[in-house]
């Protein structure tokens, strides 16, 4: 900022092209369509350099001025021409409804090839804040917030640059013959980057500690319009969901969820809540096996032409007519509890519960019952749907029971105790880990216990390298996972050691905060996977290896995936900084006010600056009239003497211990310091009664 | 441009907050607050950087239209705070005509020493000026946001003298009349002859001095001349309410009086007696030619149309000071009906009528189309029948 520079460079087309190159990134990866990020990140990269070299072309021409028209025009056909334009793209280009971000990048590109001065250069902005506010409203892409905040910085800077442009300009205008003769006069004494610096980091501050208290304060007004998914993303996402229910994959690598709201949820407690569950493991990940039962067993699943519509006890009708429990999974002394939700913005088409539903408020043709508890939406939940259901949850200790699966699920014991695909290390290490346990439960948590001493939970655990079983490299090569490898790993190891288990992916409540109704808040970031084993009379019981297992990065036991700006420690470290902020100018103010001497010489001469301002402000402010810059403080207050009344030998004696302070070679000690202080307080306390008697 | 970026930014912040709030997305609230506190903390620079000043100003106390007039402007800051630079803007009265209006220097004021602005302005009409107070306007560093303060300062004078606009017209005055000492004396060639010493007055011309005289009185005295022509000529300016036509800076008014001062300026010099009957004290004009050109200055910096009475009704008032043999130089741009009748009823005394002619100015006063021009053929005619010398004055495109 101190550094004077009069004319448009190659560092403002830099930061120009940096600025649209965060926005056109962010857009592309919101859509999840990287090619097209790469695209063009990489056509306004050569746009931007084509567009400096033509600046250079045409510096001092008369030429120049046209590039606002050019890029207008351009812009215009990038109206007309929208449907042309982004079929060129890669990736499919942009979705229908979101041609309009199409337009807004074709415009930073044409924009950063005929920006050339700094009219056009500032105005590169505008698109690509429309860019990020169309990527926030998403909120499909987690690293969008720490991008704007760069894409903030970049603008401030290009800003300044500019604005100081501006400022050359006028000097010039003004008669100024060299910058270096300002540099020395009159912006000799300009904010420098100590302010450009402060400011940066008491707006990021603001920003990281402002929004969640802001977000937190409009909680219960806020959310009331459902965003759709551009259509791409939601296909991509409904064929992710589709390919999830039948079939997962484990290990691939970090996943980084975002804050997206899934739902509010009204429950007794925090709660594993069930989404899907899978049994066969393919060896590298998981697939739901549908088998078919005896003939004349009712555990089918149903149509909904089959659905019951007796009402049950809670007003709800029921899942099966006269039969309130599911029977795959009988509980037995089970405790029936409500689950309302609302404000759903899942696209999903499973009812997400702590247990198998037994009752359900609204249309039966909307809801199937499957025969293990579940409920299949027949559309997912509208934003606007409140639904309550009542789920079976087991209230009785696993602890003394047999992990047996019941007679009803007698065909798919083969399924839950499959050993198929499960490595011999694995195997032998659930063995081992079960040694000595003497009931079902305690080898559970034998085989919980050695998961969590073996690995770490880390976030940014990499992919499971090709051809390599991921349960097995996670237990015993790299060491570290996320959720899905610690469930696999328990899951397999419980059907090493005989125990029926199953994979199960939903939702768990890591934010135990209700809001005023009693809702609990449901986000991507909750999506979450754990192990349950079947208990005799108890049902499913969720086991989570990764509640204690050691973190690397992410809180210990954390479920969700979340960023790194998100997790408690850096959310601490910035409060730490905003205090240290705030008190920062607390004690710079201290200083100032001499509360703070430390007995150096500039710091007397400076307190005795200050007290030499106060007097003459004193003065002033009793006789009305300003000191001239050609006056000595004792010239001023000679003439000033009439007005000064009784207090003027006290001024004139004043102004000869000024003098001495300021101008003697002895320096002043701290006494004679505060003795000056007081004098002048006292002065300025006398004129302050005279003004009063006169008033 | 920056302002527009800053409306922008503000627009953006509004959308990203209904947006927010809509949707409940937590990335749109953070941005909501990176734009609102960029926005917050440049406001609060553009403030922090106007408050507690300290003004003096200096300027010139006259000087002549068109002549460049340099303002300095000294400022200091109350406060021991870092500042992004601030520019000052004076104010100027709206009655000042200024032209190439120069902005001031930007400066970063300073706690412990004066720093100096400037700003040049050439001031394009005749008027005495006085005014007060400036306005300073500050941006933070990013020029996002201005904040404009006011403050109170001592007043500052300027006069703005006329200039001499050079014309070439025939006058015919008549020579070797008067009525005056100066003026009746004989006419003793085209020379000018000495006819008295006396004290040195400042303004004299040193190559006047008597040396011999001064000399022996120990004083300074110097010659006094005697006219050599017994040329006298009288002044009378149409300055009737509504008389004034074309723009502030280029009317019939300011034209007359840039011709009026260079014409006596002339006049002067050659050892001729000007006087301006109407607007001063003829008996308290001075004898020296540049004092008198002094006087005449501040006369012609006075004069405004914004008098009730018209040029006849002036030439009227003052006939008893007009003196045989003396000539009358009647400057008129619009037409006054009884003016050639008045000019007829005074006799023995040459008129000179110096026409204005409205088409040359009054395209850029529409207000005033009406008035009937001088310059009309009929109405010129009635003067010269009237008896008096007619020149019709060349458009004057810039007064300095």
């Amino acid at each position: 900022v101190k550094k004077l520079d009069p004319n448009l460079g190659v560092i403002d087309h830099v930061l120009a092209a940096l600025a649209c190159l965060l926005a056109v990134y962010s857009i592309g990866m919101s859509l999840n369509n990287t090619e097209l990020a790469v695209f063009f990140t990489v056509a306004i990269t050569l746009a931007a350099t084509t567009g400096y070299a033509l600046s250079r072309l045409v510096k001092g021409k008369r030429i120049a001025a046209l590039d606002s028209y050019l890029w207008a025009v351009s812009g215009v056909a990038s109206v007309g021409l929208v449907n042309v334009l982004n079929g060129i793209l890669p990736g499919g280009g942009f979705p229908f409804e979101l041609l309009a971000a199409g337009i807004l990048c074709w415009v930073l590109l044409f924009g950063n090839l005929f920006a050339w001065r700094d009219q056009t250069l500032i105005f590169l902005s505008l698109p690509c804040i429309a860019i990020f506010g169309l990527v926030g409203t998403f909120d499909t892409f987690a690293a969008a917030t720490v991008l704007f905040f760069v894409f903030m910085l970049t603008i401030a800077l290009l800003y300044a640059r500019i604005h100081q442009r501006s400022m050359i300009e006028r000097a010039k205008r003004s008669g100024a013959e060299t910058l270096e003769l300002l540099r020395r006069g009159p912006w000799k004494w300009m904010a420098g980057p100590e302010w450009a610096l402060a400011s940066a980091l008491a707006i990021i501050l603001f920003s990281f500690v402002g929004a969640p208290v802001l977000r937190s304060t409009l909680d219960g007004v806020a959310g009331k319009v459902s965003v759709s998914l551009p259509q791409q993303r939601r296909q991509q996402q409904q064929q992710q969901q589709a390919a999830a229910a039948s079939d997962v994959n484990v290990g691939t690598g970090p996943a980084i969820l975002t804050d997206l709201l899934v739902t509010r949820v009204r429950i007794d407690k925090p709660r594993y809540l069930r989404l899907n569950s899978f049994s066969a493991y393919t060896g590298g990940g998981w697939s739901t096996t549908r088998i078919s039962l005896p003939a004349g067993t009712p555990l089918v699943e149903h149509s909904p032409t089959d659905q019951p519509t007796a009402i049950g006890p809670n007003g709800g009708f029921l899942t099966w007519p006269g039969y309130p429990l599911p029977p795959f999974e009988p509980i037995q002394n089970g405790r029936v509890i409500p689950l309302t939700l609302k404000d759903s913005n899942n696209e999903n088409n499973s009812f997400i519960a702590p247990g198998p539903i037994v009752e359900i408020e609204g249309n039966p043709e909307d809801y199937t019952f499957l025969a293990a508890g579940w409920v299949y939406l027949e559309d997912p939940l509208a934003r606007s749907a409140v639904v309550t259901a009542h789920a079976l949850v087991p209230t009785e200790s696993p602890a003394d029971r047999k992990a047996v699966l019941p007679p009803a699920l007698a065909p798919l014991d083969g399924v839950y105790r499959s050993k198929q695909n499960i490595a011999s290390k694995v195997r032998d290490l659930a063995y081992r880990a079960t040694e000595g346990a003497q009931s079902d439960f305690a080898k559970a948590l034998a085989i919980k216990s050695a998961i969590e001493q073996r690995v770490r939970y880390n976030i940014k655990a990499p992919q499971t390298p090709q051809g390599k079983d991921p349960v097995e490299y996670f237990l015993f090569e790299s060491n570290e996972g996320y959720c899905d490898l610690f469930a696999s790993a328990m899951v397999l190891m419980a059907r090493s050691a005989g125990l029926p288990a199953r994979y199960v992916t939903g939702y768990i409540i890591n934010d135990n905060k209700r809001d005023a109704e009693g809702f609990y808040t449901i986000r991507m970031r909750d999506y979450h996977a754990w192990c349950e084993i079947y208990f005799e009379g108890v049902g499913w019981v969720p086991f989570d290896p990764t509640e204690g297992a050691p973190s690397v990065g992410e809180g210990v036991g954390s479920t969700g995936e979340t960023a790194w700006y998100r997790s408690e420690g850096f959310r601490n470290a910035l409060i730490a900084l905003v205090v240290v902020a705030l008190l920062f100018p607390v004690y710079m103010a201290a200083k100032q006010r001499g509360v703070v001497v430390d007995g150096r010489s500039e710091r007397v001469a400076s307190e005795v600056a200050r007290l030499h301002a106060l007097f003459n402000r004193a003065i002033e402010r009793h006789s009305g009239m300003p000191k001239r810059f050609s006056q000595t403080t004792r010239e001023f207050v000679s003439a000033a003497g009439p007005r000064l009344g009784e207090a003027k030998p006290t001024a004139e004696g004043l102004v000869g211990t000024l003098e001495a302070a300021m101008y003697s070679s002895r320096q002043l000690d701290k006494e004679g310091l505060v003795a000056l202080g007081k004098s002048v307080s006292d002065l300025r306390a006398a004129l302050g009664r005279m003004k009063k008697q006169r008033a | 441009m920056n302002r527009y970026a800053s409306l922008a930014l503000s627009v953006a912040s509004m959308f990203f907050m209904v947006m927010a709030i809509l949707v409940n997305s937590p990335p749109l609230f953070y941005m909501v607050t990176a734009v609102l506190a960029t926005l917050g903390a440049s406001t609060l620079q553009a403030m922090l950087s106007v408050r507690a000043l300290r003004f003096e100003r200096y300027g010139p106390p006259a000087v002549q239209i068109g002549e460049p007039v340099t303002v300095e402007i000294t400022v200091w800051s109350e406060r021991r705070i870092t500042r992004p630079l601030i520019t000052i803007i004076d104010n100027l009265p709206r009655t000042l005509v200024a032209q190439g209006v120069r902005p001031s220097l930007p400066v970063a004021p300073s706690f412990d020493q004066p720093i100096q602005t400037r700003y040049t302005f050439r001031p394009m009409r005749r008027g005495r000026y006085k005014w007060s107070g400036l306005r300073v306007r500050g941006t933070d560093a990013l020029g996002l946001v201005n904040r404009e303060k006011t403050y109170k300062t001592d007043p500052i004078e300027l006069t703005v003298y006329p200039a001499p606009i050079p014309v070439s017209i025939e006058i015919n005055p008549i020579a070797g009349w008067g009525t005056t000492d100066l003026d009746s004396g004989r006419a003793r060639g085209s020379g000018l002859e000495m006819r008295s010493i006396r004290e040195y007055t400042p303004g004299d011309p040193l190559r006047y001095v008597h040396w011999p005289t001064s000399a022996r009185s120990n004083k300074l005295m110097v010659k006094e001349f005697e006219t050599g022509s017994g040329v006298f000529l009288n002044f009378l300016i149409q300055r009737t309410k509504g008389t004034e036509v074309g723009s502030e800076a280029s009317s019939t008014l300011e034209a007359m009086c840039g011709h009026a001062l260079y014409i006596a300026e002339q006049y002067l010099k050659g050892g001729a007696g000007v006087s301006f009957p109407v607007h001063e004290d003829p008996l308290a004009a001075t004898s020296h030619p540049e004092a008198r050109v002094r006087e005449i200055r501040d006369v012609l910096t006075d004069l405004h149309a914004d008098q009730e009475d018209s040029l006849s009704e002036d030439l009227n008032a003052v006939r008893r000071h007009l003196s045989t043999g003396t000539t009358v130089i009647l400057m008129v741009g619009v037409q006054d009906a009884k003016l050639p009748e008045t000019i007829l009823s005074i006799p023995d005394v040459h008129f000179v009528c110096l026409v204005y002619d409205l088409n040359d100015y009054r395209v850029l006063r529409p207000g005033v189309q009406g008035a009937p021009s001088a310059a009309d053929p009929t109405y010129l005619a009635r003067l010269e029948a009237a008896g008096a010398e007619v020149n019709v004055m060349p458009k004057v495109e810039k007064v300095a």
